[in-house]
């Protein structure tokens, strides 16, 4: 259980930003600002396969990890980019992947032999509209619940997180690394095309390596594979090869990380997968809201689309109507607790075939009050979304609009 | 078993003699954006036409399948398919087995038609590399792959692939003051690698746009023969090579005449050179590589290091290998081998 703290946003970097005072002021792309936060984070090993939109981050990777005696490795294709990424840091090393829809939906073999393994690493989701290869230079949201379902099998659960601006993605890769060490699974950035492409104003801290609010990656030298059947989380990852067993293996496995066909060690390594992140879920809390105290409806969005779905929610509040705004930073696991309350939401996301809402729906103590406002390949518009507000508001209903999807079934 | 017994349609297509002989019919015709001086572009028009109407053109995701159907214009008269990305060789595969099955059925008249795979280097020799391996090995279907090679991943503005040159400036490659050569692994041997390693594929082939009859006629020994078959194209690419569009030609002749790049056909397992590679066999003297690699600005970081590191490659590659410039075997020689039996 989480407590919802009404207001603002909740996030570990409002506190790192004051505590970094000198840096640089730039102007770059979300492409740049995800290289530099993973390069601050300590990752030193890049390993991935060029597809747009998320080609720059390798492009700037190739480029930095030399100058900081980091490794950069082009892979002959996506999964082998994530088992490079897996293999590296079961060598020692932070490591991320970048990729977009078509590459990330490859990853998922190397996805979940990283989840069982508890190998901590990052992948870089930048979505673009799909299916399949869709368009790629227009930004898409459908990858919500592939993310989530990242690999086959269940019995585990995932971390997915989502940035809103340039400088935000900086802060989250970090943090992002943060996750992952200290959870011991491998982090999803679920980013957009426009987030990634889009030139912003981005502070830079100066030295990285004063940064202390980064978690280094601390050994596990002599320590079992993993606690069998436990959800604490204080074990710091494995060194293969040092007193962690000799195996590490995609099948059920004991601490010592050799197969088993058990149900006891099933059972047990299962609990742990889920239960290290489901228990731990007010670590992992990150949103931002406004309004919601007198909000009659509540606009639901993440990712670039919730810079303009928040400006309408602005316009709406100028109109008159008692508008909220919930933006989801952690997507996965989700934060029922913030719809947990007795008002109207209207959630929009861009895709046709609605993902978020259907989760807001579950959490959502009434059904009928969640309303759905897709679109595909464009952000919505402040009109648009003031439109869909102040219909809600009114008489429960969403107006009809062009090119807007409003059902879910 | 019925479905072994079913044999493929066959067809004989003449080698074109000449160029006054080669058809007039172009099935690739106006209609795509690729850049001026573009080899593959020109590959895909003589593999057409080579072919002739009965065709299907599939392949993976590369620089020649955007390039060749953005905003309702393609210049395909046959039918194409873009498949995604590093599914060529299972795409034809699939392409070819169903149009066998409606053919055994009755239900579509049993005739050759063919199935061309075409596959750049990344999504060929790269992602794709399992697909088209398992591909060569099915006698029962009849597909041609084509693997275009222009050295990049020229889709995504020119990345290193597994066929990039040693040293190539790409924007995963840049040349820096401290690090001069970024890529430092030698190009794949496609050719060589799926002429040695796929006993029931009958033809293996390497050509070059600058050769158009001899490319063509290539394309028409690969569909003559019949079941999987691999052709290997080099094509320059002006934008990735950065060069000049006008010498794209040229490019492709030095590249062969500094013995870079061989010209030859693999058929039942007999090795055959053809064109300038021959002569270069039969003893005239291959150029140096660096008037092919200075004129091109991806390689313009090179130093006199790296020239000689380059040229002793090729060196060894026609002195050194079994059969020249196709296999990289040595055999063990005679007085090394008396030395390891004591």
């Amino acid at each position: 259980m989480i407590t919802v703290k009404a207001g603002g946003l909740v996030a570990p970097w409002i506190e790192w930003e004051k505590r970094c005072t000198d840096g640089r002021r730039l102007l770059e792309a979300g492409t740049y600002a995800l290289t530099e936060g993973a390069i601050a984070a300590g990752c030193r090993v890049f390993a991935g396969y060029p597809i747009t939109p998320a080609t720059d981050i390798a492009e700037y990777m190739s480029k930095r990890l030399p100058q900081v005696g980091g490794y950069y490795v082009q892979c002959e294709d996506e999964l082998a980019g994530m088992h490079a990424c897996a293999g590296a840091s079961l060598g020692g090393l932070k490591a991320m992947t970048a990729t977009s829809g078509p590459g990330y939906t490859l990853m998922h073999d190397a996805y979940g032999w990283s989840i069982t393994n508890e190998i901590p690493l990052v992948v870089v989701d930048a979505m673009r509209v799909g299916p399949i290869s869709g368009i790629t230079g227009a930004p898409g949201q459908g990858e919500f619940y592939i993310a989530r379902y990242a690999s086959h099998g269940g019995n585990f659960e995932t971390i997915v997180v989502s940035p809103s601006s340039v400088q935000e993605a900086f802060w989250l890769t970090i943090d992002a690394f943060n996750l992952s060490e200290r959870f011991r699974t491998p982090v999803t950035i679920l980013t957009d095309q426009v987030i990634s492409d889009m030139w912003e104003d981005l502070f830079i801290p100066a030295d990285y390596d004063g940064l202390d609010f980064v978690r280094p990656r601390k050994h596990n030298l002599m320590m079992p594979f993993y606690p069998v059947g436990d959800a604490s989380i204080d074990v710091p990852p494995n060194v293969i090869g040092h007193g962690t067993g000799v195996c590490v293996s995609a099948y059920t496995h004991t601490e010592e990380g050799y197969d088993i066909e058990e149900m006891e060690a099933q059972w047990a390594q299962t609990y742990r997968l889920v239960n290290k992140i489901r228990h731990h879920k007010d670590e992992l809390a990150r949103y931002e809201t406004f309004g919601l105290d007198d909000a009659e409806v509540v606009a639901v969005a993440y990712g670039a689309n919730a810079r303009t779905v928040k400006t309408g929610v602005l316009e709406a509040r100028r109109r008159g109507v008692k508008a909220g705004f919930v933006r989801l930073v952690t997507l996965w696991p989700f934060l029922d607790e913030l719809f947990e309350r007795d008002c109207r939401f209207v959630v929009c996301e861009l895709n046709y075939d609605g993902q978020l809402v259907r989760e807001v729906q579950r959490a959502a103590p009434h059904k009928k009050d969640v309303h759905f406002m897709g679109k595909s390949a464009e952000l919505h518009t402040v009109s648009e979304v003031a439109a869909g507000l102040d219909g809600v508001a009114r008489s429960n209903r969403l107006p009809e609009l062009p090119y807007i999807w409003t059902e879910v079934r | 078993m019925a479905d072994a017994t079913f044999s493929n349609a066959t067809q004989v297509l003449e080698p074109f003699r000449g160029i006054k002989k080669v058809t007039i019919e172009e099935y690739f015709t106006s209609g795509h954006r690729t850049c001026q001086g573009c080899e593959s572009a020109l590959i895909m028009k003589l593999m057409v036409k080579a072919a002739g109407p009965r065709t299907i053109v599939l392949g993976s995701t590369g620089c020649m399948y955007v390039a060749n159907t953005t905003y309702y214009t393609t210049p395909w008269v046959v039918p194409w398919m873009h498949t995604q990305l590093g599914s060529s060789g299972s795409a034809a595969l699939g392409t070819a087995a169903g149009l066998k099955a409606l053919m055994k059925k009755g239900k579509m008249k049993a005739e050759s038609i063919n199935v061309i795979a075409f596959c750049g280097d990344g999504g060929g020799a790269d992602m794709g590399l399992n697909g088209i391996s398992a591909t060569l090995t099915h006698k029962d279907y009849n597909c041609l792959i084509l693997l275009y090679d222009n050295e990049s991943y020229a889709n995504t503005d020119i990345q290193l692939s597994g066929m990039t040159p040693y040293g190539a400036n790409t924007t995963f490659s840049p040349p820096g003051k401290v690090i001069r050569n970024i890529h430092t692994r030698w190009k794949k041997n496609m050719a060589g690698m799926m002429a040695a390693g796929h006993p029931e594929c009958r033809y293996v082939a390497t050509v070059c746009g600058s050769y158009a009859v001899e490319m063509m006629n290539k394309v028409r020994r690969a569909l003559t023969i019949g079941g999987p078959t691999f052709i290997h194209s080099l094509d320059p690419c002006p934008k990735g090579w950065d060069y000049d569009p006008m010498l794209s030609h040229e490019m492709g002749e030095l590249a062969i005449e500094t013995g870079l790049f061989p010209l030859y056909e693999v058929e039942d397992g007999v090795v055959k050179y053809y064109g300038k590679t021959k002569a270069l066999i039969e003893g005239r003297k291959r150029k140096p590589v660096r008037e092919y690699l200075l004129k091109q600005g991806r390689f313009a970081h090179f130093t006199e290091e790296d020239l000689g590191y380059f040229q002793a490659k090729v060196d060894e590659m026609w002195e050194k290998w079994e059969i020249p410039a196709v296999i990289p075997f040595r055999r063990l020689d005679a007085s090394k081998a008396a030395l390891e039996v004591k």
